[in-house]
This record gives C-alpha cells, sequence and structure tokens, in this order.
C-alpha cells in the first residue's frame, strides 16, 4: 500500500492528464488517480487490450497531433507504463 | 499433388520485407534449408511475427510432413492443454518468448539460410527451380475452436482443400477487380496464426503467384507506411476495427487498389466512405474456424453473399420450437459444417446474414461461447457461480468497429475480484474479459434456475448506475 501512494505523489501533472484520457477514452473501471504510473498497462497491470491500444492511440493522435507508430504491432515498449507513454507523448507532440 | 507455390518462375517476387524483394527462389531454398533444420516432432505452434518468417515456417513444415496448431488465443491455459494433448510439440518462433520457457523451441531469424556462397546446398538449389510438392492430404494445420466444456477442438486444413480454397478466392478476386493479370502485393493487418490471416495474406500469396508483405501493421501511420513500400495493384487486407481507426486518423492515406474485410460485419457507411476515397471495391469476406472463408460480398453493391465455387448453404429446421440451423457443405469443406451464425437462405448460393447465435461471442474478430466462458469462470478456486453477459451496446462508434466488452457477475467465496480476475486472464482471450466484473450476493436465477437475459440486462444496468453515483461521489 505504502508503495502506491509514494508512486501516487511521485506522478506528474502532465502523467495525471494522460491517465484522465486512458479512463475518459476506453470507459475504464478505475479511477485515473488509481493507475499506478509504472505497472504496464497491458495484460496484469491495467488489464488493456490491443483493441483499447488502437482506440486509445486514436485518442492521442487527436488530442497531442502526433500518429503513433511501431514496427510491431506487440511493441509494447510506449504502452508499458503510464510513464513510458506520457513520456512518449510529450517528446512527440505537435500539440 | 499440389504445387507449394505457384509462382511461374524462379524470381518472380513473392514476399517484401523491409530492406527487400524476396523472389520464388529465395523462399524456396529458405524452405529447403530450414526443413532440414527444424526438430523432428510431428507438431509445432508457428508463433513467428514476421510474415515472411512464419510462411518459410509453414513450407518447411509441411516438406517435413509437420502440422501446425493454430489455436484461438495463447494465453497460458490453451498453451498447456496443447502441450498436454500434443506431447510431441515444438514451439517455432522469430522473437523471444520467455512466456513458453517449458516447450522445446526453434528460433528462426533472416536470413534464413545462412550466406554461403560456396556451400553445396545452396548450389544444387540453384541448378534447377523445381517447386515441391505436398500431398493433398498432409494435414497442414489443426486451427482449433475453443469448444464448450473447456477442450479446444480441433479442425482439420489439409494442403489439398487450403489449395482449393485460396483458388475460390483468387477467381472471386478475379470477379470484382480488373487487375489479375498483373501481380499484386498483399497487406494484411491481421496475423497469419488466424485463419483469415492466414487464407487471405499467405496462402492468396503462394497459390496465387502473387506477393505479400511481412509486416504486420497495427497502427494507422505502420499501415500507411507499409502501404507506400508496396507496388500497385495493392490489396489491404484488414478488419472493420483497423479500417475504421485508419479511416478517422486524419492522415494522407496511400493509395490502395483492394480493400477486404472480414472478423466482424463491415458498417454499410463504412464501406461508403472508403469506395468513395478510394474509388476502389471493398470486399467482405465471410466464413468461420470450423470451414475457413466460404462467402464474400460487396457491401454496398449488395446485401447478399455470394457462396465460392461448389460451397453450399443449406437450411435445417429445428424441432419444435428451435430456429434451426444452416449448413455449409461441399468443395474444399470436409463435412457438413453448422454455422455459428443465424442466417436467411435465399438459396444455395445466397444468404443474408442476420446476426450471431445468442451463445456466440464475436468481439474483435476472436469467437468464443458463453458457455464456454461461464465454463471457465466457474472453474476458477472459490467461484461459487458466476455468469457473463453481452450487453447490448449503445455506443454508436463502438457498434461501427465491432466491439462490445462483456460483463460478468461473480458470487465469490473469499477471493477478491482481483484474483478473479488474474485467474481468468490465464484461462481466456484478453478480448473477452468482463469489463466490468460485478460481485454479488446471488445470481437473480429464476425458478428452474435459469438467468433470463432480460434480468441479467437490468441488474446490469443498476449495478453501473450504483457504481456511477460512487464514482462521482468521490470527485
Amino acid at each position: 500500500m505504502n508503495n502506491s501512494i509514494d508512486n501516487a505523489s511521485l506522478i506528474s501533472s502532465f502523467e495525471r492528464e494522460v491517465a484522465s484520457l486512458i479512463v475518459l477514452t476506453l470507459n475504464l473501471e478505475v479511477a485515473s488517480d488509481h493507475i499506478d504510473p509504472d505497472l504496464p498497462l497491458y495484460g496484469d497491470g491495467l488489464g488493456l487490450d490491443s483493441i483499447d491500444i488502437l482506440e486509445l492511440a486514436l485518442a492521442v493522435s487527436k488530442q497531442y497531433g502526433f500518429q503513433i507508430k511501431s514496427d510491431d504491432p506487440e511493441n509494447k515498449t510506449i504502452f508499458s507504463s503510464l510513464r513510458h507513454l506520457a513520456a512518449y507523448i510529450a517528446t512527440n507532440r505537435t500539440k | 499433388m499440389p504445387k507449394l507455390i505457384a509462382h511461374p518462375a524462379p524470381e518472380a517476387i513473392i514476399a517484401y520485407t523491409h530492406h527487400q524483394a524476396l523472389t520464388a527462389n529465395d523462399f524456396l531454398r529458405d524452405c529447403v534449408w530450414l526443413a532440414t533444420q527444424l526438430p523432428r516432432q510431428r507438431y509445432l505452434l508457428n508463433f513467428c511475427k514476421n510474415r515472411y518468417l512464419f510462411a518459410v515456417g509453414m513450407g518447411a513444415a509441411a516438406l517435413n510432413q509437420q502440422t501446425m496448431l493454430l489455436p484461438p488465443t495463447y494465453n497460458q491455459g490453451m498453451l498447456s492443454q496443447l502441450q498436454q494433448n500434443y506431447p510431441d510439440l515444438y514451439v517455432l518462433h522469430d522473437q523471444n518468448m520467455p512466456e513458453i520457457s517449458d516447450f522445446l523451441r526453434f528460433k528462426v531469424a533472416y536470413p534464413v539460410m545462412p550466406d554461403h556462397p560456396g556451400c553445396e546446398f545452396s548450389r544444387d538449389l540453384e541448378k534447377a527451380f523445381s517447386v515441391p510438392e505436398i500431398p493433398a492430404d498432409h494435414v497442414m494445420a489443426y486451427v482449433f475452436t475453443s469448444g464448450s466444456t473447456g477442450q479446444p477442438v480441433p479442425h482439420a486444413k489439409t494442403w489439398g482443400s487450403m489449395t482449393r480454397n485460396a483458388q475460390a478466392q483468387l477467381r472471386r478476386i478475379g470477379e470484382d477487380v480488373n487487375f489479375l493479370n498483373q501481380m499484386f502485393t498483399v497487406l494484411a493487418t491481421v496475423p497469419p496464426q488466424h485463419m483469415y490471416g492466414l487464407e487471405s495474406s499467405v496462402l492468396i500469396a503462394l497459390l496465387g503467384g502473387q506477393a505479400f508483405s511481412a509486416a504486420h501493421p497495427f497502427f494507422s501511420q505502420d499501415i500507411c507506411t507499409e502501404l507506400e513500400r508496396l507496388p500497385r495493384p495493392r490489396v489491404l487486407v484488414s478488419t472493420p476495427f483497423h479500417l475504421s481507426a485508419w479511416m478517422d486518423s486524419g492522415m494522407e492515406l496511400p493509395a490502395v487498389d483492394l480493400i477486404i474485410s472480414a472478423t466482424a460485419p463491415l458498417s454499410i457507411q463504412l464501406a461508403e466512405s472508403i469506395e468513395a476515397k478510394f474509388q476502389i471495391p471493398v470486399q467482405e469476406i465471410y466464413g468461420c474456424t470450423e470451414t475457413g472463408q466460404i462467402a464474400t460480398r460487396l457491401p454496398t453493391a449488395n446485401q447478399a453473399w455470394q457462396t465460392y465455387g461448389q460451397v453450399e448453404i443449406i437450411q435445417i429446421d429445428g424441432e419444435n420450437d428451435s430456429q434451426g440451423s444452416v449448413v455449409a457443405q461441399g468443395d474444399y469443406i470436409s463435412a457438413p459444417t453448422e454455422l455459428n451464425d443465424v442466417l436467411e437462405v435465399i438459396d444455395k448460393n445466397h444468404f443474408r446474414l442476420l446476426g450471431r447465435k445468442v451463445d456466440q461471442v464475436n468481439i474483435a474478430g476472436k469467437r468464443s461461447s458463453l458457455g464456454y466462458l461461464n465454463y471457465q469462470l466457474n472453474s476458477i478456486d472459490g467461484v461459487r457461480d458466476g455468469v457473463f453477459f453481452i450487453p447490448d451496446t449503445a455506443d454508436a462508434l463502438k457498434e461501427k468497429r465491432g466491439e462490445t466488452r462483456l460483463i460478468a457477475f461473480v458470487v465469490a467465496a473469499g477471493i477478491s475480484k482481483a484474483d478473479i480476475l488474474n485467474a481468468l486472464r490465464c484461462r481466456i482471450d484478453a478480448a473477452f474479459m468482463p469489463r466490468p466484473l460485478f460481485i454479488v450476493n446471488e445470481l437473480p436465477r429464476n425458478s428452474t434456475g435459469k438467468l433470463p437475459q432480460h434480468v441479467l440486462a437490468e441488474l446490469a444496468q443498476q449495478l453501473q448506475a450504483e457504481q456511477s453515483v460512487s464514482e462521482t461521489q468521490k470527485q
């Protein structure tokens, strides 16, 4: 329990913004401030699957003005955690 | 005996990888060489993500009279069941796969055959372009459906039936487009481990003398990048789900000459917007794991489906109050097979698709049945009673993409919701994971122990309303 509190206190405001985009886009049951920024978004972590990932990529392109790409659909790096995704968006965003 | 590939000359292009075009000769050399290296087991799981490596693996395995197993999902539960039922099994893969550590495995990489110009083996192959033949009755693959009792059910696909199926598909494409006299290139957003992806990317190219892209693009940007690399005419093989995201992406889309869609019904609006944008036909394929593809239609021209070749569909009358069923038979279908959808038979070669059967689930191209999912849910220690429910989706966007999410109700005894979800994840495909899963005190069974759909719908509505009230109060 202490861990998640520590993590939550270390979350940046941009990561919070991306977490909220995830929850809103995918109608998730979890509240955005309960997403552990270091857990995988796939599988055992937040439980997203490829349908969600494509939906999320579309929302990201609309909101931040760039297209997510990967040569491999199983490329899990970008979506390996909220922190990775937020950092990737921060680097590539055009709006 | 049907040949492994239909390419007329050794220099004909068969595949495109990121950096180069590979010829029929390259492909055959790689297949023959890999066949000498593979483990001698009778069965293999072909995990290769790269479509060229998958195809070489398939060809090499066929030369060795080995059979691929193509399960509906690759989670731990399914893999251990296959291992138990087919002990003489190995895994062919092209990426690191820590999750299957207890399997005998063989890793293939590109270039498949190490490049030794002086090697005797290589010189022998260069002398003559001789295309290997595969016995028509060789079982190339067992494709599995999930079954309803927890045991995956195998469906044998012989090389003969695959060949006839691909030829029927090529003839139909020839009726719908005017470029069949040229070489075309296929790009698929679906994996070759799925029946549709196998037929419409790898087999259509090998058996039609055409070329396929080794890529498996997923994001809209990837589809554009891969298309641009390919010569025209280009055929994009995809799903309503990928196509709708691609069309909505707002990107500059490269030219395409035919779009093929399957796995879920394509909305007429999406088909029309694609046709208007590219001035090309959109062809929809109907099929299932048991039969493979059996019919197509051009959704903007005709709502009715036309079967391939000599495939026939027959209405079987049900007894008493049962609605009966529709069976597909003939041509490459080995035995009359009941279809899992509700069909209106127009004549033996034409039908309308009215919807799925009540028990059937189809999410993102993956099929299962409520019977199977309920069996898996109730097999978890600590689940006293549980049921899956398919909600009527009111969400237009999700409807358009063919993706509804399931709901589950569970009576739990000493097990948390998170534990149930974790256990389920090992047993069923991610697409069928309930969202949400509600823990309840009891299921609303009626006096005969049944759970009427409308009662589950009311319960879902009530629990979802309670949940959203509590979320709002939190904020």
